[in-house]
């Protein structure tokens, strides 16, 4: 049996990797202790997570119910991690939703996804004493190609009982056909994605953004469990730590010539 | 005793995903001959696993829609919807060496049928519909660029600048300034805000991902999740 690291650039990033999981671990250790672990930590203002804490009082409120896009993707892909974020997100929505009677209508594009999506919202009906109420058509599975998920989902926008539409993961150009009938119809839009090619058409046709990392805040800013303010905590110290690696370089390139 | 089990499911799926992705990593930092054999296994039923559920996705789209026909709202396009389905399904699933001879061509997942439909109707379909999103960049554009303020007028500089230095006429000199600056902006501003943001979202997935190997954030069996607002 022959058992050696691969090369020095493995190594390297084995190291890293156990130094990042470590703090990973250390900093959600420390959050555990606090009793509001988002307090310790000062927050800049995101108004796209500010506005999904009341919106769907509003939206149950009109008599309308919500539509949640989890993008293109499914678990299992390169993109899993912003699967994850997504569903984080609605989490959120689904037990917000159960509670004040609007949950919202999810499409899905990726069959490994509908199931976890599924589960998502049926657990949230539980935790709110609305078991029955959970239908297993709340999530939809429309299509695995790009263009056709965007034009089932666009019909499930354009229905008059949808007041809001929220579009969170990964997304191509595709989004556009998704996004800009609902800015003609005047629906309130919230977007994220971690596709850069996405983001001018978010701008242009969504209330509130959550452009790249933002999105993996979601779970910090929602939910203030301990292990996602402590991703932020990490995330900022790797962010600092690359930044003066970049600095450095660029002086040391400079002085040396 | 049902209790007991409500406990431990969460623990085993946790046990059983940690185990596989720390696995699956390992496998591909450590030249191990088991690592990798126990990875090509993972993968395997990944495979099973994603295929089975493609085939539930299936059922779901025909319950979604054989509701609606029920219901009579937007009946005639789930109608269609499952027309369609039927006609590519029933013979992309048929095995063409136990057909007869005259059939044989028509059936299968390379058959003319499926062969057809994916030529001559959904590609066009596609094309089409990608088509139209010049005018849904048009009238987004034409949204986005009313000054609102400081960052919509940011962005409308930016766009004329890159939309006047990408026209190739020439007349003249003068119109060398446009395409430099136009180079400069894709270049020097644009890159530098996309490396930002990739760097941000490459920081996001690898904190994300470590979360979910370490097993502190556990997407599956949600209800060891905790509950959103909960006290930690």
């Amino acid at each position: 049996m022959n058992t050696t690291l691969s090369d020095w650039g493995t190594a390297v990033a084995v190291v890293l990797l156990l130094g990042v999981s470590w703090l990973l671990w250390w900093f959600s250790w420390k959050a555990r202790g606090d009793r509001s672990p988002r307090q310790r930590f000062a927050f800049r203002r995101i108004q796209a997570f500010e506005f999904l804490r009341g919106f769907l009082d509003l939206v149950a409120e009109r008599g309308k119910v919500a539509h949640v896009s989890l993008g293109n993707t499914g678990i299992g892909g390169e993109r899993t991690a912003t699967v994850v974020s997504s569903l984080t997100l609605l989490r959120y929505l689904a037990e917000h939703g159960a509670a004040v009677g609007a949950s919202p209508t999810v499409t899905v594009a990726d069959p490994t996804l509908l199931f976890v999506a599924q589960d998502v919202v049926c657990d949230a009906y539980e935790r709110q004493g609305r078991a029955a109420a959970y239908r297993a058509t709340d999530v939809q599975l429309i299509a695995p190609d790009p263009a056709a998920y965007a034009i089932g989902a666009l019909e499930v926008i354009r229905d008059e009982r949808v007041a809001a539409n929220v579009m969170v993961g990964s997304f191509g150009d595709e989004y556009l056909l998704m996004a800009e009938p609902g800015a003609q119809r005047d629906i309130t839009q919230i977007a994220g994605s971690d596709a850069l090619n996405a983001h001018p058409f978010m701008v242009a046709t969504a209330d509130h953004v959550l452009l790249g990392e933002e999105l993996f805040a979601a779970g910090a800013y929602l939910t203030d469990r301990p292990e996602h303010v402590a991703s932020l905590w990490v995330q900022d110290i790797l962010r600092m730590l690359i930044v003066a690696a970049i600095v450095i370089g660029v002086l040391i390139v400079t002085l040396t010539g | 005793m049902k209790r007991d089990l409500k406990g431990i499911y969460p623990l085993v799926l946790t046990v059983v995903a940690v185990s596989a992705g720390l696995v699956t990593l390992l496998s591909l930092v450590i030249e191990n001959t088991v690592l990798t054999t126990l990875r090509a296994v993972f993968v395997e039923w990944t495979v099973i696993v994603v295929a089975f559920a493609l085939l539930l996705g299936v059922f779901n789209v025909v319950r979604v829609h054989a509701r609606r026909i029920q219901s009579g709202e937007r009946a005639p396009y789930s109608i269609v919807l499952i027309a369609a389905f039927l006609i590519v399904f029933i013979p992309g699933v048929l095995p063409p060496e136990r057909m007869p001879d005259a059939l044989g061509d028509w059936v299968g997942p390379r058959g003319h049928i499926v062969d057809f439909t994916f030529r001559y109707v959904q590609r066009p379909l596609q094309a089409s519909l990608f088509s139209l999103m010049a005018f849904f960049v048009f009238t987004a554009a034409w949204r986005a660029f009313r000054v609102r303020g400081a960052a919509s007028l940011v962005m409308l500089v930016a766009a004329l600048v890159v939309l006047i230095g990408s026209i190739r006429l020439r007349i003249g000199n003068g119109w060398e300034l446009p395409a430099a600056l136009r180079t400069w902006t894709m270049s020097v501003p644009v890159r530098a805000g996309a490396r930002g943001i990739l760097l941000g979202i490459s920081l996001g997935i690898l904190v994300t991902g470590l979360r979910l190997l370490l097993g502190i954030e556990r997407p599956y069996g949600v209800s060891g999740a905790g509950k959103v607002g909960d006290e930690p």
